[in-house]
């Protein structure tokens, strides 16, 4: 195909490139060809300074009152140590904790194996395993509590930060220097009740920094400890498959 | 403490360096000017007010955790959130995980310089004129032109799916696109409220 080919037909995209509307092969071909293209590079700035007036015409909608505290509550726990070391920009996933069942009599996932995780879990947070004793550390505000996860064993060195936000029912965990997941891994959070088996909390992969942070849309009540394990991906597990190497009492 | 000097009327870099230096207030202000606009597109697009809360949450945050790359010279605060947002809603809408989201740093912002955004004291008077306008602008767009930006912008469909809804070519849909826009822009243009950056 000619140079000029190559234009006319990448011109002709440009405006479905500005709306996000294009093939990830064709967005890349659009990209590519504004490297050396001054036109094409114009015509995309002008129409996307149109583009950007779009969701000005939106039907205004009233947020709820609460939305503007749990931002500020959560930008407030969740900044200080994004100022001491400014890092890639990490996405912040608000998806409510999972509500599933503990199954009962799964094999190996039995309840002698959940309890036996429970106690290592519990154990461990307490200094008596590989884990290291937490303690509350003063938090940022009187309606923030604040816990640490101390990584042992393949985590050794990883850390988990938990912000506990009483009054708004919230929870962020920031996680640092998670080690590589194998191929095919996922972290998965789990929550360790006084009584009872773990329930899932969620499954993630840090960034490339070894950092990611999970909002859990509830508090801590009725929980004594927070822990990870490697689980298999994309979706984890009802039930823990090992002994938890980044574990942090509650309390 | 820059919170101290930060007015109502603060400009973008002003909000953006208060930002970077962990003000909250900065970002209280930032959400009193454009959280419910934010908030607006998500519902818009999500037609769920839980979920479009998600999404405004997790947005400001992202904000929040990237303001010391903000660069008010490359794009709007405004501008960051309502693309951010949008996005993460038709994510969110479209079941697309985030490696598969085109990520957006603040430093990269497309520049987006309608009226309002910086300082201006008659700003909620301003605000309004300029969605007056921009609706007028919009309402004037030929049906077809619009329902194709629409479709894309709130729906998150890419133009071939576009032209399969609407049972035309490849090249009408793109072409209705292009037009909707450029005649968006020109009409802005002419009423001030687009500066070329």
């Amino acid at each position: 195909m000619s140079p000029e080919r190559d234009h006319e037909e990448i011109e002709e995209l440009l405006a479905a490139f500005a709306l996000g509307a294009t093939d990830p092969e064709e967005d890349a071909l659009v990209r590519a060809h504004l490297d050396g293209c001054a036109t094409c590079t114009s015509t995309v700035q002008r129409l996307r300074r149109a583009l950007g007036a779009v969701p000005l015409a939106a039907d205004t909608v009233s947020p709820p009152q609460r939305l503007r505290q749990q931002i500020l509550e959560a930008a407030a726990a969740a900044r200080p140590s994004e100022i001491a070391t400014p890092r890639k920009a990490r996405v912040l996933r608000l998806r409510p904790p999972r509500t599933r069942i503990w199954p009962v009599g799964t094999g190996w996932r039995s309840a002698a194996a959940a309890a036996a995780f429970v106690a290592f879990a519990l154990g461990a947070s307490l200094g008596l395993g590989v884990g290291r004793s937490l303690a509350p550390q003063p938090a940022p505000a009187s309606s923030v509590t604040q816990y640490t996860l101390s990584g042992s064993g393949a985590m050794s060195g990883a850390q988990g930060r938990v912000y506990e936000l009483k009054q708004q029912g919230l929870t962020l965990v920031e996680f640092s220097n998670l080690p590589d997941l194998e191929a095919g891994k996922v972290y998965e959070l789990w929550l360790i009740p006084s009584q009872g088996q773990p329930a899932p909390a969620g499954v993630f992969k840090p960034d490339p920094s070894g950092s990611h942070v999970v909002v859990l849309a509830r508090n801590l009540q009725g929980l004594t400890a927070l822990a990870v394990t490697a689980e298999a991906g994309p979706n984890g597990t009802s039930a823990p498959s090992q002994q938890p190497e980044l574990v942090g009492k509650l309390g | 403490m820059v919170l101290a000097r930060l007015g109502p009327a603060a400009s973008d870099t002003e909000i953006g360096r208060a930002l970077a230096a962990a003000d909250v207030d900065a970002l209280a202000l930032v959400y009193d000017r454009y959280g419910a606009l934010a908030y607006s597109v998500a519902v818009r697009i999500l037609g769920d007010a839980r979920l479009a809360e998600d999404i405004v949450q997790e947005t400001f945050l992202k904000l929040w955790n990237s303001a010391s790359t903000f660069d008010a010279g490359k794009g709007s605060l405004r501008a960051w959130l309502l693309t951010s947002v949008r996005n993460r809603a038709i994510d969110q809408l479209r079941g697309r995980g985030a490696h598969e989201r085109r990520e957006m740093d603040l430093e990269s912002a497309e520049s987006v310089h309608a009226a309002g955004a910086g300082p201006d004291p008659w700003r909620e008077v301003s605000a309004a004129m300029e969605r007056d306008a921009v609706r007028d602008a919009m309402a004037r767009l030929p049906v077809e032109q619009r329902q194709a930006v629409e479709l894309a912008f709130y729906g998150g469909y890419t133009y071939r799916e576009i032209a399969e809804i609407a049972r035309v070519p490849l090249s009408t849909v793109k072409g209705r696109m292009r037009l909707a826009l450029e005649k968006l822009h020109s009409y802005l243009e002419g009423k001030g409220l687009l500066n070329e950056p």
